[in-house]
């Protein structure tokens, strides 16, 4: 049974896209991942799903409720953790919870008691009484999600929930987040990290451009890009070009090269290490020096590559996410 | 109304913990303070008794302080929510967005009459040793109109915030709201008198215009039977309507004044991207 379901969702700011008929379908119980670089429409996507936009064509209905017409029963079975950690630094850790609590209209003997479980599940307790501008990166982050869960939403939407925080944060939230999917929430997760997708998400939309231009699990993904990605990188900035000429058509597949970091890539399917002897065989038949050489999980890079034809380089972000209206050609 | 008490209560809890509240609070304190004893002072100086020169120091501190503090306030009250995301987690709540704006006015309106109770508290404990009971009304409209007053300028800070891009242009935006209603429009007056002949009517809208002007004159209604103290305004109101007429006039305006900007904020809220 869908919890989601969108449908030709359209929403313009002025001159500016940000979605250009978006269709989605969320089955109940699993972590949907929203997966494209910035500008993709992706928070836009969440907005208009939290009711906090209305789309400006289109159709969207969570749990059941329609976005427009029903957004403030629809507001009573959400949960949001935006990509800025939504808290007041003034008050303490208990008291923000407690805060969303009455916000959901829950009594205050009641908004306090699942404060406190809130606080005892993200290992929050110590510090529940101190002012939440003493919390680290993380807390704050934790802080945030927690209070997303208060309400005890059924769908619970995070958009770009580890944005900003250091590799050990980012595990402890993703634990986090797979302990609520165990319990049975819909979840919604946006992000830029295909690991990220890949490691939480059961089924992933790649978003590009306000359009959804590729969706299934994180295998069947990585399969369109070729499976593992070879990564060079030579000594000699101004043989790049030479070493590319010598490599790039080893996969079966193309590459690329960066650039900016001078990293030429090419997606090697199941081949790898065979591939990988054979770079190095041909960059040393060439006498190029290599810097460095590896086998590595493709990105969210190479998965656009492999989708688009383009990197998923960040543009410059219009406002809320949003891109400049494509000129016909 | 259940959230929207929640949210005044969030905010509430937050003004009063921050520095800026704090510091206010003190320096407003540390004013009517030394308005009050300097006043006294210059009463016993002219071997004269009762609260006069404080209280009229303290009006004059009263209708200019507490609105720029309720203008800053509200200014950085949806805007500055905007900016850390808080709004938006707010909004996708259920609560509706007036009731936003209602529960975050709530709640600065207790932060700042908070602020004016600290600091006409400690002018008061000056003033009790030298007051007469018929020194308490007066003193009581002074605080009155202060209140509101006060309120009036957070109002108009709330609806300045709904609009503005960031918290820098809406205070931006409130510190020229206020220079204009405690300066610009008495400059503005006395610049086109000369030219312009104000009649009943212009003198009438001179100060439904401005709710600092018209604070003034509601604080100084009770203690000028003749209309000397009010001014030219304060005078034609006085004469034309009567106290009680005046009274309730000037209080509609300041009410009006409070009420519309939060209004408008609300219908702004409702229609823009938070």
């Amino acid at each position: 049974m869908s919890v989601i379901e969108v449908e030709g969702l359209r929403k313009s700011f002025g001159e500016v896209v940000a979605l250009d008929g978006v269709d989605l379908e969320v089955a109940e119980g699993t972590v949907f991942g929203l997966l494209g670089p910035n500008g993709a429409g992706k928070t836009t996507t969440v907005r208009i799903l939290t009711t906090l936009l209305h789309p400006d064509a289109g159709l969207a209905r969570v749990a059941g409720y329609d976005v427009v017409r029903e957004a403030e029963a629809l507001r009573h079975v959400i949960g949001l953790a935006g990509q800025a950690a939504a808290i007041d630094p003034n008050l303490t850790g208990r008291e923000n919870l407690e805060m969303v609590g009455r916000l959901y209209h829950l009594s205050p003997t009641e908004a306090r008691r699942r404060a406190g479980e809130v606080l005892e599940r993200f290992d929050l307790a110590e510090a529940a009484d101190r002012p939440a501008r003493t919390y680290s990166g993380g807390m704050r982050r934790r802080l945030d999600l927690g209070a997303s869960l208060v309400g005890r939403p059924r769908v619970l939407f995070l958009d770009e929930p580890t944005t900003g925080l250091d590799p050990r944060s980012r595990l402890e939230l993703w634990d986090v987040i797979r302990e609520l999917v165990r319990e049975g929430t819909t979840l919604l997760l946006t992000t830029q990290y295909l690991e990220e997708a890949d490691r939480l998400a059961d089924v992933i939309a790649v978003v590009d451009r306000g359009r959804v231009i590729a969706r299934g699990t994180a295998d069947e993904l990585k399969a369109r890009v070729g499976g593992e990605v070879l990564a060079v990188r030579v000594s000699d900035r101004s043989r790049v070009p030479e070493a590319a000429g010598a490599i790039l058509g080893l996969g079966p597949g193309g590459g690329k090269v960066d650039n900016n970091t001078g990293e030429i890539t090419i997606p090697v399917g199941g081949d790898g290490t065979r591939l990988l002897v054979e770079a190095v065989r041909r960059l040393d038949a060439e006498g190029i020096e290599l810097a460095d050489i590896s086998l590595r999980r493709p990105t969210l890079d190479d998965v656009f590559l492999a989708l688009t034809g383009h990197a998923a380089e960040e543009a410059p972000t219009p406002p809320n996410g949003t891109r400049r209206r494509r000129r016909s050609p | 109304m259940k959230a929207a008490l929640a949210v005044a209560g969030w905010e509430l809890r937050g003004a009063v913990r921050s520095r800026f509240v704090l510091g206010a609070a003190l320096t407003f304190g540390a004013m009517c303070l030394g308005v009050t004893l300097l006043g006294l002072d210059a009463l016993r100086g002219l071997g004269l008794a009762g609260v006069g020169p404080a209280a009229a120091g303290l009006v004059n501190l009263g209708v200019l302080v507490p609105p720029l503090l309720g203008l800053l306030l509200g200014a950085a009250s949806l805007a500055g929510a905007r900016e850390r995301g808080l709004l938006a987690m707010v909004a996708a709540h259920p609560i509706s967005r007036g009731a936003i704006v209602a529960g975050t006015f709530l709640g600065l309106a207790g932060a700042l009459w908070t602020t004016v109770a600290l600091g006409f508290g400690l002018a008061s404990l000056v003033l009790a040793g030298v007051a007469r009971v018929r020194d308490l009304a007066p003193l009581g409209a002074l605080v009155g109109s202060t209140l509101a007053v006060g309120t009036a300028g957070l109002g108009v800070g709330v609806g300045i915030s709904a609009f503005a891009r960031g918290r820098s242009q809406a205070a931006a935006v409130a510190l020229a709201a206020w220079f204009v209603l405690a300066l610009g429009m008495d400059l503005a007056l006395a610049g086109l008198a000369p030219a312009v002949r104000l009649g009943p009517e212009g003198l009438l809208v001179a100060v439904l215009l401005n709710p600092l002007e018209a604070g003034r004159i509601l604080a100084l209604l009770p203690t000028s039977a003749g209309g000397t103290a009010l001014g030219p305004f304060g005078a034609f109101l006085l004469d034309r309507f009567g106290p009680a007429g005046a009274g309730a006039l000037l209080v509609g305006a300041i009410v009006a004044w409070t009420a519309a900007p939060l209004a408008i904020a609300g219908r702004a809220l409702a229609r823009r991207v938070v």
